[in-house]
């Protein structure tokens, strides 16, 4: 049985103009010990997924539809109410929260309160969530603190006496607190520096041969998940458009927007050629184009991707593309490369 | 050879710190932004300036455009050293040096039109210039960078843009006064990928057609090396690197600029990293070290490197470092083959 199996997942919001689409009709499974890196542009709803599952949702979302199945339990039905929106404070969340999945924020920077003691936070997590005394936790946070390498003596400090590295390191620390199953972290090293992120990335592989916990990275940059996800998810729109393994995602690419967001990406290897550009913005997922959200932007679209939904198409075990070309597409490519 | 449009010499910039009232006594300390910067600018070159923040790349390029007054060193633009010009000598020399930042939300106006924003240059240096005049000019840029047709976006707001118009924006805004240089400061760091990529050849566009060099800031080396004809890496206010893009990417001879390299994530998942162990944080720019600012941190470090008298070593053509040992190091990499360039974006400049 699989860890986490999202299953045909709808979250909107409401807003004055209307419904935003953010996740629209999404599935994903993953297995213990497994890492999903889920990549796409901003507005894309990679981050409004990673906010359903741990059901951390502003409270104008409405979750329309689906199920996030861990360890066998569905949790959208524990804590749904009648009018779709979830149940932030419903006792069986909060036991699984933090304690079984646990969130590294985006942000580092911001994610602490300025005015408490890291170590109090990061205390305060442990005890809210489990049911322990301070020492108990005191012995928990200096554990964490060597493991993730920051002196001891730094725990009584304030989050301005930390230096970006330093916070994102205790974020992890905060995430590891109460050893969950799962861990979901948002862009974990989008604000550093690039020797930091090396660390900090190295630093999650470390946690992952460890205690063979399964991640969920959520981030824009491709190159950062192509580093450490096993599985690779790319978003679109609110669509999940395709779907497999990193190499199946990266060398036999089956879905033009995919092909295009690694076609857009610098890289300091290889020779250096000519970008390619997609054409157009990301649309609205107010009013999202009719049939493939991608079409409008698309190189080859075909006038049956503006009037029908694609499918999601198996290319190949475990790689699927919500594409209507996708067989086509994904054999042109390996002849180009030929 | 070709004179450089800008020959930066010595440049060094020191930010006072406050001292308390009952610190009178104690020495002046300062925050050592960049010291020493030397370098030049040819025509049609995109100088890339790559470091992690705090590594005082920004404030070379504000130094650069005279938005901060350099403490000591040089600045020859056009033949002038404008290092130590004052305000109203300057303003000769700004329309010919424009600036594009990095936050495209918050470097227009809100209350401005795309066309009211791109025109203020032209307001405020080609005074006698007709209405009519200004207008097509304006118009002409904006197709330039892209926003096509003009007349459809000279009448919007900022807030009716995307972050990549309004980058574009700012871009023919730069563009209007026809300038000699430009300082891109971060300028695709808040972009999308998707929308990046466009930016950026936009920017190399440009730059064949006008011929226009720029300086390129930004803390993305994979950018740096897309944008850039050179390279020069940044260390606590130092340049410790420089030379030909490809040069410096694949026979890097400092070791920061090693561990810099190493640490870049690589859009490839079988691609394995050449491990560089760099110790510790960037030191705080207030006391540093005597000597290498990056011997605490180098893996390589020996008793010679506290030694001040460090000056940049010419390893090969063009390729200097600032590094005791660089010599030693790079007769063991100079043999690697350095990729082809595709000629799509290939350097056109004219110089050595």
């Amino acid at each position: 049985m699989p860890l986490l199996e999202v299953k045909n997942l709808v979250t909107h919001f409401k807003i004055r103009a209307g419904w935003v689409r953010a996740v629209d009709d999404v599935s994903l499974v993953l297995n213990e010990g497994e890492t999903l890196g889920l990549v796409g542009e901003s507005g894309c709803g990679k981050t409004t997924l990673g906010y359903t599952i741990t059901q951390l949702l502003p409270n104008n979302a409405y979750v329309i539809g689906g199920e996030v199945n861990f360890n066998g339990r569905d949790l959208i039905a524990i804590s749904r109410k009648k009018s779709g929106r979830l149940d932030d404070y419903h006792p069986e969340i909060t036991k699984i929260r933090w304690a079984e999945i646990s969130m590294i924020f985006q942000g580092a920077m911001n994610a602490f309160n300025p005015v408490y003691k890291i170590g109090d936070q990061i205390i305060e997590a442990i005890r809210v969530h489990s049911d322990v005394d301070y020492d108990t936790a005191m012995k928990r946070v200096e554990e964490l603190f060597k493991f993730i390498g920051i002196p001891l003596d730094r725990i009584d400090n304030y989050p301005h006496e930390y230096s970006g590295g330093m916070k994102q390191r205790a974020m992890i620390a905060m995430a590891l607190a109460l050893n969950p199953k799962l861990i979901i972290a948002d862009e974990p090293t989008t604000a550093l520096d690039v020797i930091m992120q090396r660390k900090i990335l190295k630093e999650i592989m470390k946690l992952q041969d460890d205690f063979k916990m399964s991640m969920i990275i959520i981030s824009h940059d491709v190159s950062v998940v192509a580093e450490i996800a096993d599985q690779i998810a790319v978003m679109y729109a609110g669509k999940m458009v395709e779907k497999g393994t990193a190499n199946q995602i990266f060398k036999e690419t089956s879905h033009p927007y995919t092909a295009a967001l690694l076609g857009a990406f610098p890289s300091i290897t290889g020779p250096k050629k000519r970008l390619a550009t997609i054409p157009g913005n990301p649309p609205s997922l107010v009013n999202p184009p009719k049939g493939c959200r991608f079409h409008p932007r698309c190189s080859v679209a075909k006038p049956l991707c503006a009037e029908q939904e694609p499918p999601m198409v198996e290319v190949s075990p475990g790689h699927t593309s919500l594409c209507h070309y996708a067989n086509e597409f994904s054999a042109k490519r390996k002849g180009a490369k030929k | 050879m070709s004179e450089p449009v800008l020959k930066v010499k010595g440049l060094t910039k020191l930010f006072p710190l406050n001292k308390g009232l009952l610190e009178w006594n104690k020495p002046d300390t300062f925050v050592h932004a960049a010291e020493d910067v030397n370098f030049e600018i040819y025509a049609g070159e995109v100088l890339g300036f790559v470091g992690e923040s705090g590594c005082g790349k920004t404030t070379v390029g504000r130094l650069i455009t005279r938005l901060e007054t350099p403490t000591r060193g040089s600045i020859e633009f056009m033949g002038v050293d404008i290092a130590t010009l004052k305000k109203r000598e300057l303003t000769r020399f700004r329309r010919k040096m424009q600036m594009i930042f990095q936050d495209p939300y918050e470097s227009l106006n809100p209350r401005f039109t795309v066309a009211q924003a791109v025109a203020d240059p032209l307001v405020v240096h080609e005074r006698d210039q007709s209405d009519e005049e200004r207008t097509a000019r304006v118009a002409k840029v904006i197709e330039d960078a892209g926003l096509r047709p003009a007349e459809e976006f000279m009448d919007r707001y900022p807030h009716e843009l995307s972050g990549g118009q309004r980058q574009r924006v700012a871009i023919a805004r730069a563009l209007v006064v026809d300038p000699k240089f430009i300082v891109a400061d971060e300028p695709v760091s808040m972009l999308d990928v998707s929308i990046r990529a466009g930016v950026m050849n936009l920017m190399l566009d440009l730059r064949r057609k006008y011929g226009i060099p720029y300086l390129f800031i930004t803390h993305d080396v994979a950018v740096a090396r897309y944008m850039s004809d050179r390279i020069a890496v940044m260390y606590l206010g130092n340049i410790v690197e420089i030379a030909e893009t490809d040069e410096l990417i694949f026979r890097p001879a400092h070791p920061y600029t090693r561990a810099l390299l190493s640490a870049v994530a690589v859009p490839d998942p079988d691609y394995s990293h050449e491990e560089v162990p760099i110790m510790g944080d960037i030191p705080s720019p207030i006391n540093l070290p005597k000597g290498c600012r990056f011997r605490q941190r180098c893996p390589f470090a020996k008793e010679q490197c506290s030694n001040p008298d460090l000056k940049l070593k010419e390893v090969s053509k063009g390729h200097f470092v600032l590094c005791w040992f660089a010599e030693e190091y790079y007769d063991n990499i100079k043999g690697t083959p350095l990729p082809a360039i595709d000629p799509g974006i290939a350097l056109e400049r004219q110089n050595p």
